[in-house]
């Protein structure tokens, strides 16, 4: 089964953004953040499009699955 | 002097709700055994201890609820009732098989599912609990 992988890591880090911040931004917790990071869980597609926004970029440039880069 | 009251985690009001609360079931299953006044005693204690518990989850200030903690406890439950369905199927054979192990007599009292009740909620709360717990560290 393809693994679900995001650059929500990496964009927070170029925006130097805490986990908390994005967490609230998008209206979770700040555990589901870095459960998302890990590729412990995959998020609804409500929740993939609000990060979406956050970062202003489309979901696809976010969320990929491994070996799509 | 700041005295805004700090509000319950997810993982606190789960380890309340269902660890807590089913360990103090599981004593009072366990205890419910035995007809002794010190039994009869931690049988009201804990009954006591779960109802302020679940008060307590219930009143406070609490996290709110996100679409991983709310996907991790359905998953939690599900999973808890497919294995109780199990147990409970077995259960039908706990009594034969205390019967023939001789255990009813030694306890000197008959062995039913009706008096397991409380054990098995509280080892479902348990499970429950401690399911939810490894889903939000691991993952599933």
């Amino acid at each position: 089964m393809p693994v679900l992988k995001t650059r929500i890591h990496e964009l927070r880090k170029a925006r130097n953004m805490q986990q908390l911040e994005l967490a609230e931004l998008v209206g979770v917790r700040r555990e589901t953040i870095g459960n998302l990071e890990n590729g412990k869980y995959n998020p609804s597609l409500k929740l993939a499009m609000d990060i979406a926004k956050v970062f202003e970029l489309p979901v696809e440039e976010i969320f990929f699955f491994e070996g799509q880069e | 002097m700041h005295t805004e009251k700090k509000e319950l985690s997810i993982l606190t009001q789960v380890n309340l709700q269902y660890i807590f609360t089913g360990s103090c079931f599981a004593i009072s299953g366990i205890v419910g055994f035995f007809d002794t006044l010190p039994t009869l005693i931690i049988n009201v204690v804990t009954a006591l201890l779960a109802v302020c518990c679940l008060a307590h989850v219930m009143v406070a200030r609490k996290e709110m609820d996100d679409e991983m903690s709310k996907e991790h406890l359905q998953r939690a439950q599900a999973t808890v009732l497919t294995w109780s369905q199990m147990i409970l199927a077995l259960g039908f054979a706990v009594p034969l098989i205390l019967r023939f192990a001789d255990v009813q007599a030694q306890i000197g009292k008959t062995v039913t599912l009706c008096n397991m009740f409380l054990l098995i909620l509280g080892m479902q709360h348990i499970a429950t609990g401690l399911l939810f717990r490894r889903y939000e560290k691991e993952g599933y």
